[in-house]
């Protein structure tokens, strides 16, 4: 799959690959180093990453943005925290990337990324408009449940039945938690299920086993 | 240290930096040119057809648990033993669809008919993802899991009504030997991983046996709670995070006589089933989580309305909150 930005080129995959690992935190060092120093001198590419992380919809206060916490985790560890709590300044970016140094450079490259996402936090809502390339979300705030929500709400027995019924393989849970209710039929069992003493026993013993019912 | 010999020096490391980064360039190259769509094939078709035994570890939300598994595909049947090598002990064998679950401390055995589903592991992505534009898939890099060679598969989806997979795959049979299941700001969901495996189809019969005596055990079987049937139905939903649509409808009678409603959507990954019903007395509301599945109920003039998925919370809120009658 190739990403087309309207205006502003095609991502190529591996560079779409590479931001992907960056973001995961998978991509070598070295890798990382060079992916910045390109971020640092193309602008173009800065756009196409930024649209490719869907940071137009931070800007449009759609909260939910895949890795932007890690992207912002990885952008205070080269420039710290100051960076993510207050939106970077564009001419102090601009100032950044024209240091050669090697760090600095790394540092200012990832800066680029926030350039274009952290700073757009601030910009007015009517900005996003500008960036034909996300999709304008208008459906309605919903919110993930918080942890201690999700504490609260342990599945009930009709909401484990839907699970099950939707197809939840969670069995290990399930039988976590199994009481034996009224609802279940006692059976005999079906001798499908034998033992390895059960089965060097004799046909004599009765066991359903050696009347050749065993189901493999 | 003479000029020229420091300058040697230096040239030295450049030339090894420079041949190192070309080596890694070539290695992240080569990764970038393997197609994932045929890593997912490979994936899929050794996941029906191996037979393993190995060491799993489990987590989900926090909480891991070691199991021990036998699995060995018998004339396209699976047969499976897994083991829980803590607390209750719990033991899964099964046969096919028939699946009996051994309660040690319960002195119990419930039989059940499953539909297909893994015991081990959520649903994997499958091969559709290829077409999928809420996705997008890359080889990241290789590695070792359970003493093998493995390939790193990311599944990252465009926005967060979805949830992102990674996936260790064997590189000799593509077998999955971790999967990650992660959520939009990349917390662990749920992980399953081999701490050992070995493939063999020369797994004997007595492997998949239960591991204890179940003399004197009781035997508890769950009877057959409804009938589903294909219908066409005036539900609809509003409000459909993009790239779901609808792919089965049905209605389901339960023993008591009572109808519900379930409409399947599907982004060719992830699957939310909504369960309409007329309210009882008792209407309820609000979330609940189960692994990496999430559930959210709302009662709507005179129904509830839950829906149930492998996707974040926000995605089943969303889709239940807005299912209407047209």
């Amino acid at each position: 799959m190739t990403g087309t930005l309207p205006g502003r080129g095609v991502m190529n995959e591996a560079l779409r690959m590479q931001i992907s690992a960056f973001v995961d935190g998978e991509l070598p060092d070295n890798e990382s180093e060079l992916l910045l120093r390109r971020l640092s001198q193309d602008a173009v590419m800065r756009q196409q990453v930024a649209a490719y992380l869907d940071i137009g919809r931070v800007m449009r206060q759609d909260r939910d943005v895949p890795g932007i916490d890690r992207l912002r985790g990885r952008i205070a560890a080269a420039l710290g925290d100051e960076v993510v709590a207050d939106p970077v300044e564009e001419e102090v970016v601009g100032m950044k990337f024209m240091t050669p140094a090697s760090g600095i450079a790394v540092a200012a490259a990832v800066a680029a990324i926030a350039l274009v996402g952290l700073s757009q936090l601030s910009a007015p809502v009517d900005a996003g408009l500008q960036d034909g390339a996300v999709a304008i979300d208008l459906a309605p705030a919903y919110t993930e449940p918080t942890a201690e929500q999700v504490l609260l709400n342990s599945p009930s027995e009709q909401q484990l039945d839907y699970m099950r019924r939707h197809g939840e393989s969670d069995i290990l849970f399930r039988m976590a938690n199994f009481e034996v209710s009224e609802s279940l039929e006692v059976i005999e069992p079906d001798g499908h299920l034998v033992t390895g003493d059960d089965r060097s026993a004799t046909p004599e013993d009765g066991n359903p086993a050696e009347a050749g019912t065993e189901m493999r | 240290m003479s000029l020229m010999s420091a300058f040697k020096s230096k040239s030295l490391l450049l030339a090894v930096a420079m041949v190192a980064s070309a080596v890694a360039g070539y290695s992240s190259n080569a990764l970038a040119q393997q197609n994932p769509g045929d890593w997912l094939k490979r994936m899929e078709n050794a996941v029906g057809s191996t037979s393993y035994q190995g060491t799993v570890i489990r987590r989900k939300r926090g909480e891991s648990e070691a199991l021990k598994v036998v699995h060995k595909i018998v004339d396209g049947v699976v047969n499976e033993r897994v083991t829980s090598q803590e607390g209750n002990g719990l033991e899964i064998i099964r046969i096919g669809n028939d699946v009996h679950c051994i309660l040690p401390d319960k002195q119990s055995v419930l039989v059940e008919g499953w539909n297909n589903q893994s015991t081990l592991f959520s649903p994997l992505p499958q091969t559709t993802v290829v077409d999928t534009p809420q996705y997008d898939l890359s080889v990241l890099r290789e590695g070792r899991i359970a003493g093998r060679k493995a390939v790193l598969l990311s599944v990252r989806p465009h926005d967060s009504y979805r949830y992102a997979h990674r996936i260790w795959l064997d590189q000799d049979s593509g077998f999955p030997l971790q999967t990650e299941v992660l959520d939009v700001d990349g917390e662990l969901i749920e992980e399953v991983k081999f701490a050992d495996i070995s493939f063999s189809e020369d797994i004997s019969a007595a492997a998949l046996d239960p591991s204890i005596s179940l003399d004197g055990f009781t035997w508890y079987k769950e009877p057959v709670r409804y009938q589903a049937v294909d219908i066409e139905t005036d539900w609809a939903c509003d409000d459909l995070p993009a790239g779901f649509r609808a792919i089965s409808t049905k209605t389901e009678e339960g023993g008591a006589g009572e109808i519900m409603t379930r409409i399947v959507y599907s982004d060719g990954v992830a699957k939310v089933s909504v369960f309409i019903e007329t309210s009882g007395s008792e209407e309820k509301s609000g979330w609940a989580v189960l692994g990496a599945s999430s559930s959210f109920s709302v009662a709507s003039d005179g129904y509830q309305i839950t829906a149930v998925g492998e996707v974040p919370g926000i995605t089943v809120q969303r889709i239940a909150s807005s299912m209407r009658r047209q």
